[in-house]
């Protein structure tokens, strides 16, 4: 790959502040880099880029974060804490030793100033797609001042289109976007996240969409609970798509299937639990979450006392 | 004749990919479904409502407001596991009408979007929020919510000085005795967005003196159980802090004011 292609391959900065997580910043965990990510590779901040959107909670001015690993991944999946590729774990990040492979020779040239190649999470404008390299792959990482990563992407740099505009997608993110049917505000490029739900819901996708806001809400959330004694909290399900969510009986437009819904858990969950799950989903700006014990199922068991949904603007 | 509907538009929905169905009912014929549909058509019904938000015809939004209503009873058709709350909870914040004053009430308990849709709605909402609110036997998730709506119309400039006087006096109220850490949290934020003096000094106190805000903060939950008091109690102190310094301004709940 060319340099000047790998510098167009330049993605994504997530700009966060303390401050914007005011509530569930002040955790008690010690600010300091996700101990996978190699420190030759990481922490350098760059400026904010004047008018690009910002996540939800973000503070222009105080970026910090973005890690590009130019890896080949492709086929590849995060999945929990480990990226997959078939019955192989290629790395792993998010705990002690974990530590991703990079090549240096891999890794591109910085470029900050590289026009339209700074927005928003999720899959950015201007990610450089031409050409006819050999179809490499970035894990991008998105992690707070705590810590906490709170994003990992893979976004792919190649695939022959030779145009900027047109990202090659995959034949799954091509099947996602026939689901939503809806190519101006559902194209397929837009599927490039790694939901939590690895089957039912996401009807067995590689990939899906999470919403930058709900990323944002889940990494606060998790980040606060586990700070606060709150043992083994994830996510069970987020992102769905319209085929997958329709089997679970969920509404075809339904905000798990807009990627800004999740259903939460954690070990020993109850009212306790459940209590400081809201705390601070209301704190990192839920739109709904259920109240505990509410609802009933179809055996007539109480709904919300396994887990805790959580929405997103 | 109205079964030759319902059956003609069930036919029509079940030939329809999923995202084009919203596009394909009129508000009469969402009107229909909501009443008498099953539960996917209903789905598909909401969806009109929730492109239309107060733009909807006054039955539609009222269809809207009833269906919401037998949902969060239960006994409907729709599977549990569907979640379907939500999305009507949805569909009833857009609609900024005063017939879904009670529903939205009901369930300030379940997040922002709840009380931001009351002031939405305006000073019409501000007997119900501030009942509920009052109410000593109220949800603490309820009572969050309902003080986060006062906050809301008070930030809005919706109040009249009667009843920004009535708001002091239920944070007051919320502010004294022993109280769940979830109506603390909201009391004080409110009571710093009022620019009480009596009121501020209570939330300095909270802030500094930790014995005055474990003696405020219950060390139950409302069913009795024991909740996690050093947390609350630090809960309500930080929250004090912040606000207090001006800051926390992007600290949830947000006023996020419906679209027209």
């Amino acid at each position: 790959m060319s340099g000047r292609r790998m510098a167009r391959c330049l993605v994504a900065v997530a700009l966060f502040a303390a401050s914007a997580c005011a509530d569930v910043g002040s955790v008690g965990v010690a600010p300091e880099k996700p101990s996978s990510i190699p420190d030759a590779d990481v922490d350098r901040r760059i400026p904010a880029v004047a008018g690009a959107p910002l996540p939800p909670g973000a503070v222009a001015g105080t970026a910090r974060v973005v890690r590009r690993h130019a890896l080949r991944l492709i086929g590849a999946r995060v999945r929990d804490t480990e990226i997959v590729r078939g019955g192989e774990v290629l790395g792993s990040f998010g705990r002690p030793g974990g530590r991703i492979p990079v090549s240096a020779s891999a890794v591109p040239p910085s470029s900050p100033g590289l026009p339209g190649a700074m927005p928003t999470p999720g899959l950015p404008a201007g990610t450089a797609r031409d050409g006819d390299d050999e179809g490499c792959w970035y894990l991008v990482y998105y992690w707070m001042d705590n810590g906490e990563v709170f994003h990992v992407m893979l976004l792919s740099c190649g695939g022959g289109s030779g145009s900027e505009n047109e990202p090659e997608c995959t034949e799954d993110q091509k099947a996602i976007a026939a689901e939503y049917g809806d190519e101006a505000e559902w194209p397929c490029h837009k599927f490039d996240d790694t939901p939590a739900s690895g089957g039912g819901g996401s009807h067995n996708h590689e990939t899906g969409y999470l919403d930058p806001a709900y990323t944002s809400g889940r990494s606060s959330v998790l980040a606060h609970v586990r700070a606060n004694g709150v043992a083994g909290a994830h996510v069970n399900s987020d992102w769905r798509c319209p085929e997958g969510n329709r089997q679970e009986n969920g509404r075809p437009r339904s905000r798990h299937v807009r990627g800004l819904a999740g259903d939460f858990d954690a070990t020993g969950f109850d009212a306790v639990v459940h209590g400081k799950f809201v705390a601070t989903a209301v704190a990192a700006g839920a739109r709904w979450y259920s109240k505990y014990g509410t609802g009933l199922d179809a055996g007539d068991n109480q709904m919300y006392t396994g887990h805790i949904h959580i929405d997103w603007w | 004749m109205r079964g030759a509907m319902m059956a003609a538009l069930a036919l029509a929905l079940a030939a329809v990919p999923a995202a084009a169905q919203e596009t394909t009912l009129t508000e009469r014929e969402a009107v229909a479904l909501l009443a008498e549909g099953a539960w996917r058509e209903r789905f598909a019904a909401l969806n009109v409502a929730l492109k239309l938000g107060p733009r909807a015809s006054p039955e539609l939004r009222l269809a809207v407001i009833e269906a919401a209503w037998a949902e969060l009873r239960g006994g409907t058709d729709t599977p549990p596991e569907a979640e379907a709350m939500f999305d009507y909870l949805d569909a009833v914040a857009g609609l900024r009408d005063p017939r879904a004053i009670p529903l939205l009430v009901e369930v300030l308990g379940n997040g922002s979007a709840a009380s931001n849709a009351l002031a939405d709605i305006g000073t019409e909402a501000f007997p119900a929020v501030i009942a509920a609110v009052s109410d000593p036997g109220e949800h603490p998730y309820d009572v969050f919510g309902g003080l986060t709506a006062l906050r809301f119309l008070l930030e809005d400039g919706a109040l009249t000085a009667g009843q920004v006087e009535r708001v002091r006096g239920v944070v007051g109220d919320r502010l004294t005795g022993v109280q769940d850490g979830f109506p603390v949290k909201a009391a004080i934020r409110l009571a710093v967005a009022l620019g009480d003096r009596e009121l501020r000094a209570t939330v300095e106190q909270i802030a500094v003196d930790r014995d005055f805000a474990a003696a405020l903060v219950s060390p139950l939950l409302p069913d009795g159980s024991p909740t996690d008091h050093a947390y609350w109690v630090d809960q309500a102190r930080e929250h004090a802090r912040i606000f207090l310094s001006g800051g926390g301004a992007d600290i949830g709940p947000v006023r996020r004011p419906g679209s027209d």
